[in-house]
């Protein structure tokens, strides 16, 4: 059954069929938000909020774009809204961290299998590291990067979430990985 | 091949999809500079974070809580009726017209005030007192 059928019944007043949708999207909207906000619990908290807007927003789907691409900017829109409001607390902590020592993991310390105490610090501090910079990046650049590393979409399709051409999405995603590779660096 | 040009390649190198020439190409840069390698090597370690990250699996239940959310009576209600604009208008009419009301009701009620009436009337002798005439005060204090 595609996605319109679904909708429509939906629509029709099958609620139930909505369960559909969401055994079907979940998982890649759950790693979006995942992307965003780097934590499971505000993820999973961040995609059920994506499938509660959804479904009230359901009935303004006009069949325009694909269902997947409707979802995802959804599911941009609200990870992006997200880390607008924990701002000043991702603010304190950017500057907790600027005053700090470097910390930049050495790469021979890459994480092991294991799960040791240890390894699971380094991995927390790898973890840490690498959000402080994705979170320093521009929405745009960050979206079009968390799009493409987490979700692996195509170009086509990160162009038709951001609502941009391919041209663009690929500078896009250059210009990010350029930014990431300084921000890596200085942290 | 230059820093641009290694940097600009890494992703591909790191997937192993570059043609065998640029390929060696870059692993030579990578070999004499150090810059490059390091980028090469928080590369390979951003990756494996992203990696990670997109192994967490989402909470089992989430289907279900969606599903209890959407089925509960907030959801079940309509969405509000949207008020229509004259409803806004009128109600800036009527509040605007009940302040003008306490105003002139303010205004009403103090010249409803008479000061002159509220004071307790002079007793009639007294009001024919004329004070040219009265005696001096030492007249009294003198005696």
């Amino acid at each position: 059954m595609t996605d319109s059928e679904i909708i429509k019944l939906i629509l029709q007043g099958d609620r139930e069929k909505y369960r559909v949708l969401v055994d079907r999207y979940q998982s890649l909207i759950f790693r979006t938000c995942m992307g965003f906000v780097h934590n499971k619990e505000d993820a999973d908290d961040l995609t059920q909020d994506v499938f509660i807007q959804v479904f009230r927003s359901l009935s303004r789907f006009k069949g325009e774009a694909a269902f997947s691409t409707w979802i995802y900017r959804i599911a941009v829109n609200a990870s992006l809204n997200r880390i607008r409001k924990s701002k000043g607390y991702s603010l304190l902590k950017r500057i907790g961290l600027t005053s700090g020592e470097s910390n930049v993991p050495d790469p021979s310390l890459l994480i092991p299998e294991d799960e040791d105490p240890e390894s699971v610090l380094i991995r927390e501090e790898h973890h840490a590291w690498l959000q402080n910079a994705l979170d320093s990046l521009p929405e745009k650049q960050r979206t079009a990067l968390v799009l493409s590393k987490y979700d692996e979409l195509p170009q086509k399709d990160i162009a038709a979430i951001l609502n941009t051409t391919e041209g663009a999405v690929e500078a896009l995603i250059q210009r990010a990985k350029a930014n990431l590779r300084k921000k890596l660096k200085k942290k | 091949m230059n820093c641009q040009e290694c940097l600009k390649y890494l992703d591909e190198y790191h997937e192993d999809s570059l043609p065998g020439g640029i390929k060696d190409q870059v692993k030579e840069h990578l070999e004499t500079c150090t810059g490059c390698a390091e980028s090469y090597h928080l590369m390979i370690l951003a990756g494996r974070v992203i990696k990670e990250e997109k192994n967490v699996l989402s909470n089992p239940f989430l289907s279900t809580r969606i599903m209890a959310q959407i089925g509960s009576d907030e959801m079940l209600k309509e969405p509000a009726k949207q008020v229509p604009v004259y409803v806004h208008m009128l109600q800036s009419v009527l509040v605007t017209l009940s302040l003008a009301l306490a105003v002139i009701s303010g205004i009403f009620a103090g010249n409803i005030y008479k000061p002159d009436q509220a004071e307790s009337p002079l007793p009639i002798e007294m009001a024919y007192i004329d004070d040219a005439t009265l005696e001096a005060v030492t007249f009294f204090t003198n005696e």
